[in-house]
C-alpha cells in the first residue's frame, strides 16, 4: 500500500492535508487567479474610492466618521467576494478528467476533496487581505485594536471566502466547467456594493438600503469595522460569526449534495 | 468591375455575414454590454449617489453626471467582439480560403470594423434610454442624444483597434480577453464618476491628462447643455490617433497573415 493511501485511510486529517497541498501546488503553478486576482479590485477601490468619494461623508445622513477610516475595514472584505472560488476550476477539471471516479476506489470520502480545497480558499486570501490592509493604512485607515483587531479582520475575510466558495463548488460540480469562477464573477459585485462595505445604510436610497440590510455580507463588514474601529468583542462579531456559520453550512450542504448526486449518476 | 466598387461590395458582404452571426448571438453582442453598463451605473448610484447632495456638485442628480459616461461604458464592456470573431476565422481556415478568391483580404477587416461601429449603436442607445428613464438630464434633445451615440461609435472603432492589434499580433484568444479589464483604469482615473473639483490634486492631474477625459467631457457637455467643442475636437483627434496607430500596426500583421505567398 502506498504511503498516501495509508495516510488517507488512517487519518482524515492526513487526507485533508494531501488535498490542501495538491491544491496549493496547482495554485503555485498559476498564481494569478489564486493570489493576485482577489486583491486587485479591492486595491484599486482602496486607491480610487478614498480619493474620489471622500466627500460622501458630507452627504445628509452620513454618520460613519472619517471616510477613509470607514472604508478600509469594508473594502478589505471584498477580497473574499471579487476573485472568489478559484479552486472550483480545479474541482471541475478533476470531475472532467475522471479523477473523482478513481478516488472512489480509495478509502477517503470524496468530500475530503472539497474540504481540503476550502481550507486552501481560506489560506489563499491571506496575501490579498494583507496587501489591502497595508495599502489602506497608508491611505488613512485606522486600527484601534492592534494585532487582535487585524487578526479578527483576516479571519472574517477568510471565513467569508470559505462560505462563498461553496457556491462556486456547487456550480462547478453541476456544470463541470472550469470557467465557473469567471462566469460567477459578476455575482460578487452586488454582494459587495449592496452592503455596508462602502457607505453606511442611511446614505443609500431605500431600494439599496433594503437590499443591503438583508445582504449576509453586511454583518461581516460591520464586524470587521467594529474590530478595527470599535470594540474587539462586539455584538457585531457574534452576529457575523453566526451568519458565517449558517452560510458555510448552507453552501457546503449545496456543494456536498451536488457532489453526491454527481457521483451517484456516474 | 472597378476595384473600389468591388472592395465596397465585398466589405458589405463581410459586414452582412458578421451582422448575421451577431444577431444569432445577440446576448453577447448587444444585450450583455447594455446590461453590464446599466448595472454598474445603478450600483454606483445606489452607493455613492448621495454625493450629489453635497456642496459643489455640478448637476442636480448623480445620474445626470454619470449617464453620458454610462453610454460610453457600454462600448468598453462590449469591446473585442469582432476581433474575437476574426481570430475564429483565422483558426477555422476561413482567412486562408479568402486568399483563393479574387477579393482583397482587407475587406474582411474593413467589414468587421464597420460592423463593430454599427454594433456600438445598439448598447449605446439602450443605455441612454434607460438612463433617461432613470431621470438623467438631456438638455439638447434628440441632437444631443445622437451626438453622444455618435461619440460612442467613434470610441468603439478606436478602442477596438487595440483588440484587433492584439488579436492579429498574438493570435491568442486569451490575450484578447485579457485586454477587457483595461478599461477600468481608463474610466476610474477620469471624470467618469466625479468632477475634478472633488478629486485630490494628484488624482485631478491624472484625470486631466487621461486621454479619455476630453471624449467623456464632450459627451457629457452634449447632454448637460453647452457643447464643449474644444473637448470634442481634442477627444476625436485622440481617438483618430489611437485608430491610426492600432489599425496601422494591425493591418501589417493582417497583410502578412493573408499575403498570397
Amino acid at each position: 500500500m502506498s504511503p498516501s493511501l495509508r495516510a488517507g485511510s488512517g487519518r482524515p486529517g492526513a487526507a485533508l492535508s494531501l488535498v490542501f497541498r495538491r491544491q496549493a501546488a496547482a495554485a503555485g503553478r498559476d498564481p494569478g487567479p489564486f493570489f493576485v486576482l482577489p486583491a486587485m479590485p479591492a486595491l484599486l477601490m482602496t486607491v480610487v474610492f478614498t480619493a474620489l468619494f471622500e466627500r460622501i461623508s458630507d452627504a445628509p445622513g452620513y454618520e460613519g466618521g472619517d471616510y477613509d477610516a470607514f472604508l478600509i475595514p469594508g473594502v478589505v472584505v471584498l477580497v473574499a467576494l471579487l476573485g472568489a472560488g478559484a479552486t472550483s476550476t480545479n474541482v471541475a477539471a478533476d470531475l472532467r478528467s475522471g479523477y473523482f471516479d478513481r478516488l472512489r476506489l480509495l478509502p477517503p470520502q470524496p468530500v475530503t476533496q472539497l474540504t481540503g480545497r476550502l481550507l486552501f480558499e481560506a489560506a489563499r486570501l491571506l496575501p490579498g487581505t494583507t496587501a489591502v490592509l497595508a495599502l489602506g493604512f497608508l491611505l488613512g485607515g485606522q486600527n484601534h485594536n492592534g494585532l487582535p483587531g487585524l487578526a479578527t479582520v483576516v479571519a472574517l475575510v477568510s471565513l467569508l471566502g470559505v462560505a462563498y466558495s461553496g457556491v462556486f463548488h456547487a456550480v462547478a460540480i453541476r456544470t463541470e466547467d472550469p470557467q465557473t469562477p469567471f462566469q460567477l464573477q459578476p455575482l460578487g459585485l452586488p454582494l459587495a456594493f449592496l452592503s455596508t462595505a462602502l457607505v453606511p445604510l442611511p446614505v443609500m436610497p431605500t431600494w439599496a438600503e433594503t437590499l443591503a440590510r438583508y445582504n449576509p455580507v453586511t454583518p461581516v463588514v460591520d464586524a470587521s469595522r467594529e474590530a478595527l474601529l470599535g470594540d474587539l468583542w462586539s455584538h457585531e462579531l457574534l452576529a457575523a460569526l453566526a451568519v458565517l456559520a449558517g452560510a458555510i453550512a448552507v453552501t457546503q450542504a449545496l456543494a456536498w449534495w451536488a457532489l453526491h448526486s454527481h457521483l451517484a449518476r456516474s | 468591375m472597378p476595384a473600389t466598387r468591388r472592395f465596397v461590395r465585398d466589405t458589405g458582404l463581410v459586414f452582412g455575414r458578421t451582422a448575421k452571426e451577431a444577431i444569432g448571438n445577440a446576448g453577447l453582442a448587444f444585450i450583455a454590454p447594455t446590461l453590464l453598463a446599466v448595472f454598474l451605473i445603478v450600483l454606483f448610484q445606489g452607493v455613492y449617489g448621495r454625493i450629489a447632495d453635497t456642496a459643489g456638485w455640478p448637476t442636480d442628480q448623480f445620474i445626470d453626471w454619470v449617464a453620458p459616461g454610462g453610454v460610453l461604458l457600454s462600448v468598453f464592456v462590449g469591446a473585442g467582439y469582432t476581433a474575437g470573431g476574426l481570430l475564429r476565422d483565422a483558426d477555422s481556415g476561413y482567412l486562408d480560403r479568402i486568399r483563393l478568391l479574387p477579393t482583397n483580404p482587407a475587406t474582411v477587416l474593413a467589414g468587421k470594423v464597420a460592423f463593430e461601429a454599427t454594433r456600438a449603436v445598439v448598447p449605446a442607445t439602450g443605455v441612454l434610454l434607460i438612463a433617461l428613464a432613470l431621470g438623467a438630464d438631456n438638455r439638447n434633445g434628440l441632437a444631443g442624444a445622437l451626438g453622444v451615440v455618435a461619440i460612442a461609435v467613434a470610441l468603439s472603432v478606436a478602442w477596438n483597434g487595440i483588440f484587433y492589434l492584439s488579436a492579429l499580433a498574438t493570435r491568442n484568444h486569451a490575450a484578447v480577453l485579457g485586454l477587457q479589464p483595461l478599461f477600468m483604469p481608463v474610466i476610474m482615473f477620469s471624470t467618469f464618476w466625479v468632477p475634478t473639483t472633488f478629486m485630490p490634486g494628484w488624482y485631478e492631474s491624472v484625470a486631466t491628462w487621461n486621454p479619455f477625459t476630453p471624449t467623456l467631457d464632450a459627451a457629457r457637455s452634449l447632454m448637460l447643455g453647452h457643447p464643449a467643442w474644444g473637448d470634442l475636437g481634442i477627444g476625436l483627434s485622440l481617438l483618430a490617433a489611437l485608430a491610426v496607430v492600432t489599425y496601422g500596426l494591425a493591418s501589417r500583421h493582417y497583410a502578412a497573415a493573408t499575403s498570397a505567398d
